[in-house]
């Protein structure tokens, strides 16, 4: 739990304050228009689009990097604490309730849709470094499949050597039925996610299986598969959760967009709707 | 499928493409500039027939003029020159002038950033062909433009800081030009229209190799100005007098240790077990010998070791100016008897040593000294607060693997890193789609040193490169390669001990490779610089968004290991 130790340092719980200031100040505001009988819902609503659009300024500052407006690391960390703001915001937004009408659900379930992998994401990106770490060395993630190619096509040399100079079958066996689908991509991911050693073990004992029946030589084919075996599980180890540092950007960015359209079509309808009412 | 290739566009580089002036000097300016007793004794029919000492002159030469006031060199900065004064005079100030400021940063603008933001997509690698390039540069002036180190009054300098004159025809910036390191004087022209031929460091070499009595004669001057400077520059010598100073310069011996090739070794022995490349660093004091004078670093690193059991352990590493013996010393000093070196003290790689004998250190460097600076490395060390306290497996990662030589070495704290890649399409962003490094490298526990440019204390890329493509940046010291003159031997690649320089082919604007008149691919090296041209800075650690990634010098320990957590 290193990671929630240094998640409350005295910088974050600074951070957390200022936000919890900007919350209240927020609160006083809307609570202030609400007893002037102004529309505060068009006050809460524009407040929470421009939250959103100072965490969109994330995306644009990656986008303009050689130019001199703050590390990015700086602007995570404003994306992280306009996004607490931000929630706040929304619950006051949706008046404690949930939706009414379809679009509404649309809207509301897109924003959840985006906190929650925002969160997830925040939290992964604290989480799974450090296991990469421990997990020997790290390893680029675009040359896993490299890697695992290398490896199985030693794996299919040592199987057709023991056939062709062993004069054995044991291993070529293993292979055909085993081995040769576990090298061919990556395999066991859940319980890799789950740091769980089990199919690793399970195979290991497939191998050790079979030594019973090899000579010398064919017992040093078996030990060099073995390590095989461990280096394939190591790489679906670090495919397994390098990946899920990746595949939560897919839900979270896309569904950002889908955000985005969703709300320029809420505020036409809300403006087209709302003649009349006092701002 | 193969990659398209053009027709033949492009000739290869060459030596002189691209001058030191705007212009190569004329054959008359040659001629005077090689009777100036600087150059009498240097006989042209030692050089080589492709190398004649005429075109040295010409082509790594130029001329520059300054008024009365104008600063010529700063002290601090990293300089790659020598200088002869043709007319005038100039005075040199060992003393850090403090109106001077910082370096200057290399020149980057707005204007150029936005557009390469919004430049459309180019091939990898791609270069304008040289006759566009020639076209480009036509704009010739008379003499090279002044430093823009700014102005200061002469009189005043004079009255407030030790001065040292110089007229024509001496000679001044040796040591710079010799060992790429920082000035120790600031200069400043006295005289109206002091005109001075300036010498790029490859031409120094160029003819230093060739020619023993020019070679003598430079070394003479840094063995009379360069190691005073180095001993002032270094605070143990700080409370020594003038004639002091100048007693110990003279009995000092200079001596050297290791191999200056030690990179091509090194990089086989870290394939296999880098923890035996102990093997390979010469013995410069064994442990348990007579303490045979204070040892001073003048040049490189050197490892401080003990025995155990039957290996060595690493327990500190010098670089320039750090010393070693004077624990010993003192104890002599002190009065007793049968003193011994304590440790072994071994180079890495290629060191310079000063020895300056034991009598002249309790004559004068002890008394005096002030007693932070008599304190024992290795207790100081050992007080310190355990976080910030190097561990001895941090330690032999860092120094087996050389890694100290690094000044601007990239470090991944992979207990924050999640593979991302925007520190790596940020460095695309800032060099036109050519990322300059691979997030991958040597890693232990949580810190990879990345296989970036670490931009090396000692260099030892420049050392062999025959254009001088690869050279330190004026001001910052940043190692960059200039890509007009590099020629794609690959001296430069094969000689960093870190494999951080990548040979690239070079493209057209259709993608296809550039090819010389054989039909051959070009090449040109490429590597790291620190995004020297940038208004942020190195853009890979702008934009990594976790702070999980660091630019450092290795030998600032405490700054690392607070970082690393």
């Amino acid at each position: 739990m290193a990671w929630l130790t240094s998640l409350l340092n005295r910088s974050v719980a600074t951070n957390l304050a200022l936000v919890c200031l900007a919350f209240a100040l927020f609160v006083l505001e809307n609570w202030r228009r609400d007893i002037g009988l102004h529309d505060f819902q068009f006050f809460n609503g524009w407040t929470l689009f421009a939250c959103i659009v100072v965490m969109l300024l994330l995306t644009w500052r990656k986008k303009v990097v050689i130019l001199p407006f703050g590390r990015v690391g700086f602007w995570m960390q404003v994306h992280y604490y306009v996004g607490f703001l931000t929630v706040g915001i929304f619950v006051v937004h949706t008046k404690y309730e949930f939706p009414g009408s379809l679009l509404h659900w649309l809207l509301w379930g897109l924003f959840v849709l985006v906190s929650l992998s925002g969160i997830a994401g925040a939290i992964m990106s604290k989480v799974v470094p450090p296991r990469l770490e421990t997990q020997s060395e790290r390893i680029l993630f675009d040359r896993i499949p490299l890697f695992r190619a290398q490896l199985a096509e030693q794996a299919e040399t040592i199987a057709a050597e023991s056939v062709q100079d062993g004069q054995t079958r044991s291993i070529a066996k293993l292979h055909s039925d085993v081995l040769g689908d576990f090298f061919a991509g990556p395999r066991h991911v859940l319980a890799h996610l789950t740091a769980s050693k089990v199919p690793q073990s399970r195979l290991l004992g497939q191998v050790a299986a079979i030594e019973r029946y090899l000579d010398e030589a064919g017992r040093e084919r078996l030990q060099k598969i073995r390590d095989l075996v461990e280096a394939k599980s190591n790489l679906d180890f670090h495919y397994a959760n390098g990946g899920l540092l990746r595949v939560w950007l897919f839900v979270h960015v896309p569904a950002t967009y889908a955000l985005l359209v969703t709300i320029t079509v809420h505020v036409v309808l809300e403006y087209a709707f709302a003649a009349g009412k006092a701002v | 499928m193969s990659e398209p290739a053009s027709e033949p566009l492009e000739e290869r580089n060459r030596r002189w493409d691209e001058p030191f002036g705007d212009e190569p000097l004329d054959a008359g300016t040659v001629q005077y500039i090689l009777s100036l007793p600087a150059f009498a004794e240097v006989d042209p029919s030692e050089f080589q027939s492709w190398l004649p000492l005429d075109q040295i002159i010409a082509n790594d030469g130029r001329l520059r003029r300054f008024q009365p006031g104008e600063v010529i060199l700063r002290k601090g900065d990293y300089g790659n020159s020598l200088f002869v004064i043709l007319e005038g005079s100039v005075v040199a100030v060992p003393t850090r002038i403090e109106a001077l400021g910082q370096a200057p940063r290399s020149v980057a603008s707005w204007r150029r950033s936005l557009g390469q933001l919004f430049a459309g997509a180019r091939p990898p690698e791609f270069r304008a062909t040289r006759r566009r390039w020639r076209r480009r540069n036509q704009t010739t002036f008379p003499l090279a433009p002044s430093s823009g180190l700014g102005k200061l009054d002469v009189n005043d300098v004079k009255k407030r800081y030790p001065t040292v004159a110089l007229q024509a025809p001496d000679v001044f910036g040796e040591l710079a030009a010799l060992t790429g390191r920082q000035r120790i004087a600031t200069v400043i022209a006295t005289e109206e229209d002091t005109l001075l031929f300036e010498l790029r460091w490859q031409g120094v070499r160029d003819i230093r190799t060739s020619s023993t009595p020019f070679r003598q004669r430079i070394d003479q001057l840094y063995r009379e100005r360069g190691l005073v400077g180095r001993l002032q520059e270094c605070p143990l010598f700080g409370h020594l007098s003038k004639d002091a100073l100048d007693d110990l310069a003279r009995e000092s011996l200079f001596e050297t240790y290791g191999n200056a090739d030690w990179m091509h070794r090194f990089k086989r022995e870290r394939q296999v077990d880098v923890s035996r490349v102990i093997e390979q660093e010469s013995l410069i004091a064994a442990q348990g010998d007579h303490v045979d004078g204070l040892l001073l670093v003048n040049r490189g690193f050197a490892r401080v070791t003990e025995r155990v059991d039957h290996g060595e352990q690493a327990i500190d590493h010098l670089s320039v100016n750090d010393i070693f013996g004077l624990d010993e010393i003192a104890a002599i000093a002190a009065g007793k008897v049968g003193v011994t070196l304590r440790a072994s003290l071994r180079a890495i790689g290629y060191v310079d040593i000063v020895r300056i004998p034991t009598k002249l250190v309790c004559k004068y460097v002890l008394p005096g000294l002030p007693v932070h600076l008599r304190r024992d490395r290795r207790v100081r060390a050992s007080e310190e607060p355990a976080a910030i306290k190097i561990q001895q497996d941090m330690m032999d990662f860092l120094v087996d693997n050389r890694f100290i030589n690094g000044e601007k070495a990239m470090v991944i704290n992979l207990d924050r890193c999640v593979g991302c890649d925007d520190c790596v399409r940020a460095c695309a962003t800032a060099h036109d789609n050519n990322p300059k490094f691979r997030r991958h490298g040597f890693s232990y526990h949580n810190a990879m040193v990345a296989n970036a440019c670490m931009h090396c204390t000692d260099p030892v890329c420049l050392i062999g490169c025959p254009t001088g493509a690869i050279h330190r940046e004026e001001g910052s010291g940043t190692v960059v390669i200039n890509d007009g003159t590099c020629i794609g031997c690959a001296t430069c690649a094969n000689s960093c001990p870190y494999d951080n320089i990548k040979m690239v082919d070079i493209r057209d604007s259709s993608g296809a490779f550039l090819l010389d008149s054989n039909g051959e691919t070009i090449s040109r090296a490429s590597k790291c610089d620190l995004c020297i041209d940038q208004l942020t800075g190195p853009a890979c650690v702008q934009a990594c968004p976790h702070d999980a990634l660091i630019r450092v010098d290795i030998r600032d320990s405490r700054k690392l290991l607070a970082w690393l957590g």
